[in-house]
Formats: structure tokens, sequence, C-alpha cells
């Protein structure tokens, strides 16, 4: 048995080592790519874009301003001045209807990105520490998730008096868990991954693995819940204003549109509420087709 | 290797022999519902100053084990209840764990096997390596992107500034594990333990590996404990070659002499195992299984597969008995086991 003397040259690592590395640009390309060939995610997009464009461009499409009242034209049914319509006050559907996305979709946003960041550090923190930190953190997550989502939401919202900051945090709170659940899960098998323990024999310290290493690696399940939780948060926002505890009623929020349109439903002004919840199906439905065909993107086992 | 580098190779490892680290009596035991298993048992080695040092056996023979207790990584419910690893003077078993993680990387730095499990798959290669130099060496965001290329080009890895920005599935096993040696040897380790270092790379890769830790001795002198199974393996790389079976060293020599005089019953059997080119079709394999480490064998822990066994090896436990300078072995029945090797040949 013959070893080689030190001095043998150490054959270089040839080409075919490895696959020659394509920059990130082009990474998301590929991103693109897959996505482009998943109907369900385009069509999503494409709903979510039609609101998004409207929320933006508003100002410019909205042939009326959001809040323009005219008694002139109270209650009309939709014609060509008032294409959806006009309200007990004579404002313009339509025209409220592309104003409310801004309102709609700030607030979903808010309640998504809060919920998102204290839910995933929450549940982070809870499943790599485990033991009974763990315990104790995910019984209270229980308690939270023990109410029926919508009382303990009009309990928030009872509690903080009607507004927008109201509705983003009783829509948040409700979203914590989840979130937090979803995390500690991801989390209770990354850290026993290898890249874990390797850090760890390098003498990484227990917030280097948790935030650069283990975290980063669970934010896919997440952004892809985080996508469908957008529409069920408009859906909930929009339920809040519905029942008057969240958005007051003179602002051009799609929820609250639908509330005063009831208010006349014995009249039979279907107008008034059916564009709202039309507007508010669409989105809900955007989004959770770009979630559903995220899933499929993002998961390596689906492509 | 030529008898004259062998000669100074073994000289050498004499000079150093103040070792840098030593093992003594060290139990790591695994608590499990069925009942204790002692993985170590009473299990004293060294490990010299440069010295690159096999550690072989079966799966389950508690090397990686020895491993994961030396960087006190041993995850519950396992726990080293005896013994001592003194580094560089200090029992590493009585540091805290504060004490530990500084030791961790810039002391004693550990690579494992299948290296692209090892690197963050969302992190870039440059990332991690820079990461590790910002933190651990306290250098800039500059200074570390420079040192990431120079380490990069120091395992060999072509286009260096590229591969910073590549992520870890876009790299083969070799180039990851490669990129784990630079990221091992970043801080300046005075030991390397690398588990299985070459374990599903294929075998041109394999060499060039290990010819890699062995040109990382020779550049930093640094110590190198290689955790394998494969023998063919240890003999290219290693200086010694120690043979662990049920939590011990049973035999532990000099590279030369360990394959030109292997002595305990187990080594044989590991020896002969071996597939070769020429020869019988058939490989000879070792009866039985690893011991059960909660109800261990008494006396000598191999007795039950071992066919030199008679009723002193069941009572008592065998002491290491010196065999040439540097080679032990433990086993009652050193005088007929040559002899009858003597004779079959």
């Amino acid at each position: 048995m013959s070893a080689p003397t030190a001095n043998t040259p150490v054959i270089p690592a040839s080409a075919t080592d490895a696959a020659l590395t394509p920059p990130l640009r082009e990474r998301a390309g590929d991103f693109w790519f897959v996505l482009r060939r998943n109907p369900t995610a385009m069509i999503g997009l494409l709903m979510i874009a039609v609101v998004i464009l409207s929320a933006i461009f508003a100002p410019w499409i909205a042939p009326y301003p959001a809040n323009q009242i005219d008694f002139a034209v109270v209650s009309q049914p939709p014609s060509r001045a008032h294409l959806f319509g006009t309200d007990q006050f004579g404002q313009d559907i339509f025209s409220r209807i592309l104003f409310g996305a801004r309102i709609d979709l700030l607030i979903a946003l808010s309640a998504v990105v809060i919920s998102l960041l204290v839910g995933s550090i929450y549940g982070a923190v809870s499943g790599y520490v485990g033991g009974l930190t763990d315990e104790v953190a995910m019984r209270i997550m229980d308690i939270l998730q023990g109410f029926p989502r919508f009382i303990f939401a009009m309990g928030i919202a009872y509690a903080l008096g009607p507004g927008i900051q109201t509705v983003v945090i009783a829509t948040a709170v409700l979203n914590i868990p989840g979130y937090a659940r979803l995390m500690r899960s991801s989390m209770l098998s990354a850290k026993t991954s290898q890249y874990a323990m390797a850090a760890k024999a390098i003498g990484a310290n227990h917030r280097a693995i948790l935030f650069q290493h283990l975290v980063p690696n669970c934010l896919i399940p997440i952004f892809v819940i985080s996508t469908m939780q957008f529409g069920w948060a408009i859906l909930e926002a929009a339920g809040l204003s519905f029942i008057g505890l969240g958005v007051e009623t003179s602002r051009a929020e799609w929820g609250a549109m639908i509330q005063l349109g009831f208010q006349d439903f014995l009249q039979g002004h279907w107008w008034m509420y059916t564009f709202p919840g039309l507007a508010i199906a669409w989105t809900v439905l955007g989004f959770n087709l770009l979630g559903d065909g995220l899933q499929d993107v993002l998961d390596p086992r689906r492509r | 290797m030529t008898t004259n580098d062998l000669q100074t190779h073994i000289q050498d490892a004499e000079q150093h022999r103040a070792p840098m680290l030593e093992v003594r009596e060290l139990e790591t035991q695994f608590f499990t519902r069925k009942g204790v298993a002692r993985v170590l048992d009473k299990l004293s080695f060294d490990i010299g100053k440069g010295e690159i040092v096999g550690l072989v056996g079966e799966s389950g023979s508690g090397k990686s084990v020895t491993g994961f207790s030396i960087v006190n990584l041993i995850k519950s419910p396992g726990k080293i209840v005896a013994g001592e690893i003194l580094f560089e003077g200090r029992d590493l078993t009585k540091s805290t764990e504060d004490q530990m993680r500084e030791i961790r990387g810039k002391s004693i730095a550990m690579i494992f096997q299948n290296p692209r499990g090892s690197l963050n798959p969302v992190l870039s290669v440059g990332d991690q390596l820079c990461q590790v130099l910002k933190y651990r060496q306290g250098m800039s965001k500059e200074q570390a992107k420079r040192r990431a290329i120079e380490l990069l080009t120091l395992v060999h890895i072509p286009e260096p500034e590229r591969r910073l920005k590549a992520y870890p599935h876009q790299l083969s096993g070799g180039m990851a594990q490669r990129v784990m040696i630079a990221m091992a040897i970043s801080c300046g380790p005075e030991l390397l333990i690398a588990d299985e270092p070459t374990t599903g790379l294929d075998v041109t890769i394999e060499y060039q590996i290990i010819q890699l830790l062995k040109e990382m001795r020779d550049l930093t002198g640094t110590s190198v404990i290689v955790i394998t199974h494969d023998l063919n393996m240890a003999a290219e790389v290693c200086d010694r070659i120690m043979v662990m079976y049920a939590g011990k060293v049973v035999e532990q020599a000099p590279v030369d002499q360990f394959f030109s005089r292997p002595s305990h019953p187990y080594t044989l059997g590991l020896l002969a195992s071996r597939p070769s080119l020429h020869g019988s079709a058939e490989i000879p394999t070792i009866p039985g299984n690893v011991p059960d480490l909660i109800h261990r064998p008494s006396g000598c822990s191999f007795h039950p597969r071992c066919r030199w066994a008679t009723a002193e090896c069941s009572a008592t436990e065998p002491e290491p008995q010196t065999i040439g300078p540097h080679h032990t072995a433990s086993c009652h029945h050193l005088e007929e086991v040559q002899r009858d090797i003597a004779a079959a040949r």
C-alpha cells in the first residue's frame, strides 16, 4: 500500500466539476419563465394587476371624485353617466370602487405585513428554542385561535373603536397564529438540518444561526400563505366595515359601501351593494389564484 | 511514499509527541428509552500537532460521536458523562457553551459528509464565507471578500470571483466540499475534524479532496482527524490510523505499520473485507454485527465475532499491548493471531 508523496500535484477541479453559475438576474428570469406557464398564477396576477392599477390611477380613471355628494342624482341605477349607479348621497359607485381599492389594498398590505413579521419571528423563536418555551408560546397561539375568527376580530374592533387602524390591527392579530405555526413547523425541521449543524460547528451564535441560516430557509411557505392571506385580509376588513365596526361609511371602502348600500336593500337598490361585493370577490379570487399558482411554482417537487 | 519520506514523517511525528489533543477515558452515552447506550467506552487517544489521523471502523463504532464529542455538539439524548478532552491544556468537557463557541471554527473546525447539505441553500457561497470571516475574524466587508477569493483559490476552485455568487445547488459535491474546507480553514484552526469528507463523492473527486486535506495540513500545519470507513482512503491521506470498535480504539499504528503488520482480529477482518481487483469474487465479511451498545458484551467487545475468542476474552477486557513504535492493539491473543496469519501465508 503506497501512499503518494505529499507533493503530488492536486488535480485541478475540472470545468465539468460544476455547472456554470447563472447570475441572479437569470434566476429571476427562470422564476418568471415558470410562472408564466402556470395559467392559475397568471390569471390571478392579471386580476390583481387590474385592482392595483385602478388603485394607482383612480384619480385619472374615475369619472367623479370619491366623495362628491350630489343630491340631484341620489340612488340612480346604473346608467351611462353613472356606470355602477349612485348611492343615497349621489356618490358615483364606480368611482368609489376605484378609490376604494386604495384603502382596501392598504389595509390588507398593512395587516399582512404586521402579522407576517410578528407571527414569523414569534414562531421562529418558539420553534428554535423549543422545550417549555415553545410549549407555552404555542398554547398562547391556541388561545388566540380558540375563538371563532370573526367574533374575535369583532371583539378587538369593538374595543378599539371604528377606523382604519382598528381594521388593520384586528385583521393582523387574527392572522398572527397562522404565521407563527407555519414558521414554527418549518423551523423544527430546519433546525435539525446539516447546514445548521455546520454553522454551529464553525462557531456561529444562536442569533446568526436563527436569523441568517434558518429563517431565510423557512420563508417560501410563508410567502405563499401571505398571498392568500392578502385575499382573506380584504374579506375580513370588508366584513368588519360591513357590520359597522371597521371603516366609517363616509369613506370609500368596499365593506363600508356594501353596508351603506344594504340600508337600501328593501328599496331594491341592488347596484349599491352588488358592485362593491363583486370588487371584493374579484380581488380575493385574484390573490387566491396567485397563491395557488405560486405554491406550484415555488415547490420544486411540483415543477 | 518512499521509505525516507516515511521515516522523516515518523520522526516528525515523534518530535511533536507533545500532543495537541488528548482524549482520556472519554465516555459518551445516549440515554434512550430502551436504556443507556454506552457509545464511547473509556476512549483514549492523542493527536499530535500537524498529524493526519484516520479514525476507521464500521458504522456504529462511534467514530462520528467521537468527532462531535470533541467539539461538544452531542445532541440530546447523548451526553459526555466522564473523561477529559484536553486541547492545548484545557479540558473541553468542562468548557461552557460560550467558550466552546469561541473554540469551534477558530481552534477546532469540523466538516461533514454530504457537503451540499452543509451549506445554507439560500445564501451564496460568498455570503457564507464572508459571514464567517466578518464575524469570527472581525474583517471588513472588503477584506472578507478578498480573503474569501484567496481561500477559494487555495482550495483550487477555478474562477473564484464568479463562484462567490454561486448558490450551493449550483455546485457539484466536490466543489461544495472544497468550499466547506475553505470555510473550515478560514479561521486557521489547529484541528480539523473531517467526518467522512468524501462519502458520496465519485472516486476521482474523492482523491482530489483527500489530496486537498493533505495539502492544507502541509500549508497550515493543522492537525486533521479523518473519520472514514474507507481504509484505502485512510491509507492515502493519513500518517496514523486508529481502528475503533464499539467506542474504543482497538488498534492504532503509523500507516505503514498498520498495513504491513495488522494485529487486532478486527483490523484483520476490516482489511480482508476490502474489495480487490484480483482475487476471489466473493469478499470475505466479518460475521455478525456491531454489538448492541445498551447490552455490551462482557470482556472484549469483539469476542462474539472473533474466531480466536476464548473464555478469557469474554471474562476480561484486554489492555492495549505494544507491538512496535506507536503501534498498539488491545487483544488477549496477539501471538496466536500472528502465528495463524503467518501459517495462512
